[in-house]
């Protein structure tokens, strides 16, 4: 199997960081629908 | 339109043609006129990602989506920041390090030229075929709502984008592209500032939001799980994933946008651009849809947004009945104002849950009063269109919600900057279409089949025939495309049938160090057939495309892996 190559250490913490401001956004949405839905 | 709306237009051609042709000087070899000697920045790799993803069907059709049907379609895009990180941890070093020009190249390098040669085929005929409706499709609906002759429209949108694409290669196309996002994003800024400017003084943004909340405007996640729906939490994380795999892994016109960044590192920020950025623009395009239906509860709208048979039903038997119709509309229009204002008038939790109450019954009434009237319009016209719902409105009214606002409502000069958002929409993704279909048919075919041993101005010249022939399929695609309706859905469709299986083929040539061509080369058909009998078999049909996805990659997996365990291996040499 190739081993995957992620790149230099601060695109490591880019990936982390796209994976947090996703599930940052989905609960903005989520909070979003709730506070404006009635 | 104005004549200022002309000249906006006008200029945004010229400054577009322009700036593409400049970037011809820059384009004397194959490698510059397809890669751009992998030597462009991130970000602008990034913004010519997105504005390749980003066609004027999706600009038109997301607004009337969201218009209809509330802020749901987001959740399609929840796979792709995932699929973007995992993208740049694979494939992209791989089709580096291989320093090939198409994605199916690296086929051929890991497994064989067969398999190599029916993924690029596939990629020809789909893309071939997808260009044209992305010609057709904004075409269409400019020519209706702005009353121009459809061949111009077509012509108008293809052959300026053909000329740029041509001559200047993939450098005009992706710095054409950083421009035509900010033209785009410009048009978007401006029409969200003029339907909040239009809505009354006593409703501001947060009752606009209140109000479209009370219809399901604002209705955004969905955690059900329904294999039938598309745009649920899990369809768009899971299967969207397997999507956008796809499509930024194994479709060659989003490959080649990555390739011609200066580094392996540069190539996946231009793919995280998309992980952070995608998202929130796909939420100001479908917040546009919202404070569009917001916009319309207090001006009246017209009865149906399309108007491609209003003639003909005037002049029809029925006529008289299609004003009795208007009538009562401009009745419930103004209940229905009445039920909204009431909303953002509201100082109290009860008093605006029975405000809501009175806007939901005269939404509904609404809604009744509209699919009578697009019934009538099928019964006179036997268009087929008009019997679906989208929403609460009727299917063939919602890609004219936006530009019926745009040409009606909007300021004059703002109406040609809008114009020429849905121009730059259509011609970013057309020319990266028209400079990915070149490449792989001179480097996948001509070069690798036909004439291997020609001089590199050889190809090059070909090169730019070959961007210039499909500018001219594109066109005449996009000609026959208009008349067809439903062909234009069976060709959006056509690419969900094969993508999944070529992703399991690229999943097979990075995981499964025996995997052979044979494996790959059976299970990519295997893969193909599978996901077809699913798609269109009674018991299985109703299941959202999206699913097919992963299902072709599951069906590569096991036969490819199976076949490639029986067959003789290969000798496997590192490729990397």
């Amino acid at each position: 199997m190739n081993a995957p190559d992620a790149g230099s250490s601060d695109l490591s913490r880019s990936y982390v960081l796209v994976v947090l401001t996703e599930a940052v956004v989905i609960t903005a949405l989520w909070w979003f629908e709730r506070v404006f839905s009635h | 339109m104005r004549a200022l709306d002309w000249l906006v237009v006008f200029a945004y051609l010229v400054w577009i043609v322009h700036d593409g042709l400049k970037r011809s000087k820059a384009t004397d070899e194959v490698e510059g006129y397809f890669l751009a000697n992998r030597s462009l920045p991130w970000w602008a790799v990034g913004l010519s990602v997105m504005a390749t993803q980003l066609s004027a069907i999706t600009l038109v059709g997301t607004t009337g989506q969201a218009y209809a049907d509330g802020m749901r379609f987001i959740q399609f895009y929840f796979g792709l920041p995932i699929a973007m990180v995992i993208l740049s941890v694979t494939l992209v070093p791989f089709f580096y390090r291989a320093r090939v020009f198409t994605a199916y190249e690296y086929l051929e390098q890991r497994f064989d030229l067969k398999t190599r040669t029916l993924a690029s085929i596939l990629f020809l005929c789909s893309r071939g075929l997808s260009c044209g409706v992305i010609v057709a499709a904004p075409a269409v609906i400019l020519s209706i709502v702005l009353g121009w002759n459809l061949t111009i429209t077509i012509l108008a949108i293809g052959l300026p984008t053909v000329v740029y694409t041509m001559l200047g290669g993939v450098q005009a196309v992706t710095w054409t592209d950083v421009k035509q996002m900010g033209v785009i994003v410009g048009g978007l800024i401006a029409a969200v500032a003029v339907l909040i400017i239009g809505l009354p003084h006593e409703v501001g943004v947060f009752d606009a939001l209140h109000i479209a909340g009370s219809v399901g405007r604002v209705n955004a996640i969905d955690f059900h799980f329904d294999w039938r729906q598309t745009y649920t939490f899990w369809s768009g994380l899971l299967g969207g994933l397997f999507l956008m795999l796809s499509y930024f892994g194994c479709d060659q016109s989003q490959v080649q946008r990555y390739l011609t960044a200066k580094s392996i590192d540069e190539g996946r920020h231009s793919l995280l651009m998309s992980a952070y950025f995608k998202i929130p623009l796909q939420m100001i395009v479908l917040l546009t849809g919202v404070f569009l239906f917001v916009f319309y509860l207090f001006n009246q709208p017209p009865l149906l947004f399309n108007t491609e048979h209003a003639k003909e039903v005037k002049e029809s038997a029925r006529a008289t009945d299609y004003e009795a119709l208007n009538a009562e509309f401009a009745q419930a229009f103004a209940r229905r104002r009445e039920a909204a204002s009431a909303i953002a008038a509201a100082t109290d939790d009860s008093a605006r849950a029975a405000a809501s109450d009175a806007l939901r019954t005269s939404n509904a009434a609404i809604k009744d009063i509209r699919m009578r009237a697009a019934t009538l319009v099928n019964e006179v016209t036997h268009d087929d269109k008009y019997k679906g719902t989208t929403g609460d409105t009727p299917a063939a009214d919602v890609n004219y919600v936006f530009p019926t606002f745009i040409v009606s409502r909007m300021p004059i000069g703002l109406v040609g900057l809008m114009i020429a958002a849905i121009f730059a929409a259509a011609m970013s993704s057309i020319a990266a279409e028209l400079n990915s279909l070149a490449t792989a048919t001179v480097i996948d075919v001509y070069r690798r089949l036909l004439k291997p041993q020609a001089s590199d101005a050889h190809y090059l010249t070909v090169s730019k025939f070959a961007t210039g022939a499909w500018g001219i399929v594109a066109c005449i695609v996009a000609s026959f495309a208009v008349g067809l309706g439903s062909l234009i859905e069976v060709v959006n469709r056509f690419g969900s049938i094969f993508y999944g299986s070529l992703l399991g083929v690229f999943i097979l040539a990075l995981t499964f160090r025996r995997a052979t061509g044979t494996g790959a080369f059976v299970g990519l058909l295997a893969g193909i057939a599978v996901v077809l009998v699913f798609a269109f078999h009674p018991a299985t049909r109703s299941v959202s495309y999206l699913w097919h996805n992963p299902l072709g990659v599951i069906v590569v997996l096991i036969v490819g892996g199976a076949v490639s365990l029986v067959s003789a291996p290969r000798a496997v040499e590192s490729v990397r």
